[in-house]
């Protein structure tokens, strides 16, 4: 079993000071197998980015479970990962011992991917979200996930490098990966999976190309 | 099958303890910094402030018996402070500020708290390592009577922090109210933490109630190793690990309830 398996989530946000409660991922399967790659899409605040952290595991969901059969990426791009007030460089050192690579050969490989030059060396608080995402981006591919979890890295980085990251990512064709997105070209280029998320349900489609047309005449 | 969970026992060991180092590692350099003198505040910052403690209280004139000046009393008992005192001002709040670390897969959320207490403890074991040999070699300090007893009874001081500070993690994560008055209950304690207040200068029957306080009966045990039978020392050695027992199972249970709040929301 080393598919990435989601089971009948629920997750519920307390609103109006924990009165009342807001459904935001509503009875949810998926499954991933290995190499495929999920788009993801839904407009703001339907629950995309709750996904991403229940299947990273930063956040439970009231009932369901998830099964991680294989190796899971935290989600990219979001500034979020980072400690704030240590340095790019720390920050890499940290991740590499947590996750168990090599120290130095994680930073020499996000120093030259990442291309943020002396600013490798300030701390993280002071990047913009660009450069963070830079840094999110070059240090997860330092590590051999099986699954990259993608949250909108690419719609924040300058052209160049996005592409850089989208050619990246193909290269890495037995890599599975979920990618959640309202930027409907990122997934059309980069998926061969498609859902989208509305009212908390997910919906599924045959192709990427039908899940994005329902989507776009909704 | 026994022996196959016997290993996946001993790789999660393996794993915690290597994000524990990572995360210490981390903790280091967050707090110290790599300018100036760095790692060295680790045991400066806390050696100041026993010194400076010390200072003050040599100019009142505290009538200890036996011949104690307070300068000698504070050497030896301000030191014990640091574990519990500075260890919950490390942990209270520790996980929100750290959340972002969770997005990481192999990252428990206990781990952030084990990390953090690991560095203030270091720090506190480490000042102490430092500066008792120092007062010895000026005179402030004689050397101890039996250091194994003084040896087991500074762990037993340990482990109570160790309980408590889990204790006070957990609760200030659950409770607003515990977390903004932590340091009104740590200031709170200082009477009743064997430092100010000499057990052998509280009348009965109020020191048996007393004694009921491990970190009391801890603190006592310590400073019965250094004073050996010429300083009445009192302690209950069999109920102080039986309470320490409990306090630790407490800690880790109710730090855990926590934890699960923090996840869901």
């Amino acid at each position: 079993m080393n598919d990435l398996l989601l089971e009948n989530i629920h997750k519920t946000f307390p609103i109006r000071h924990g009165r009342d409660k807001q459904v935001v991922l509503d009875d949810i399967s998926l499954r991933v197998r290995p190499g495929e790659r999920w788009g993801i899409m839904g407009p703001n605040g339907a629950g995309k980015s709750t996904i991403i952290q229940i299947i990273s595991g930063s956040l439970t969901p009231d009932s369901g479970t998830v099964h991680r059969g294989m190796n899971v990426s935290w989600p990219i791009a979001f500034g979020g990962a980072f400690h704030s007030s240590l340095t790019g460089r720390d920050n890499a050192r940290l991740i590499a011992r947590v996750y168990g690579v090599d120290v130095d050969e994680t930073v020499a490989g996000v120093e030259a991917f990442a291309e943020l030059g002396t600013y490798l060396d300030e701390p993280v608080k002071t990047y913009s979200s660009g450069m963070n995402s830079r840094l999110s981006f070059a240090l997860s591919m330092a590590i051999d996930f099986d699954c990259f979890l993608v949250d909108e890295v690419i719609s924040v980085g300058d052209i160049r490098f996005n592409r850089k990251c989208e050619e990246e990512l193909r290269s890495r064709e037995n890599k599975a990966m979920v990618l959640v997105s309202h930027h409907l070209d990122i997934i059309r280029n980069n998926c061969d999976h498609a859902a989208f998320l509305q009212h908390g349900k997910l919906h599924f489609f045959d192709s990427v190309d039908e899940a994005i047309r329902t989507y776009e005449q909704m | 099958m026994p022996a196959n969970s016997g290993s996946i026992f001993w790789d999660n060991l393996r794993l915690q303890g290597r994000i524990i180092w990572a995360l210490t590692l981390r903790e280091t350099v967050t707090r110290f910094g790599r300018e100036g003198l760095g790692m060295l505040w680790m045991i400066g910052e806390p050696a100041l402030f026993v010194i400076g403690v010390m200072i003050i209280f040599s100019f009142i004139d505290s009538g200890y018996p036996y011949g104690i000046s307070p300068a000698e009393w504070l050497a030896v008992s301000y030191p014990t402070l640091l574990f519990w005192r500075n260890g919950t001002g490390r942990v209270t709040g520790a996980i929100e500020q750290n959340r972002s670390l969770l997005h990481h897969q192999p990252i428990r959320p206990m781990d952030i708290l084990y990390a953090r207490i690991l560095l203030e403890f270091a720090s506190g074991m480490a000042v102490f390592l430092f500066l008792f040999p120092i007062f010895i070699v000026v005179g402030i300090c004689h050397l101890p009577s039996n250091l194994l007893i003084m040896a087991v009874g500074y762990l037993l001081t340990i482990w109570f922090s160790f309980g408590f500070v889990l204790i006070m993690a957990g609760l200030a994560e659950l409770s607003e109210t515990i977390e903004k008055t932590s340091h009104i209950i740590l200031y709170l304690m200082l009477p009743f933490c064997g430092v100010f207040v000499p057990t052998f200068l509280v009348p009965e029957p109020y020191r048996n109630y007393l004694l009921y306080f491990p970190l009391i009966d801890a603190v006592d045990y310590f400073h019965h190793g250094y004073f050996g039978p010429t300083v009445p020392s009192y302690y209950h050695l069999g109920y102080t690990v039986l309470a320490l027992l409990g306090m630790t199972l407490f800690g880790l249970a109710i730090s855990g309830v926590a934890i699960r709040r923090v996840k869901v929301a």
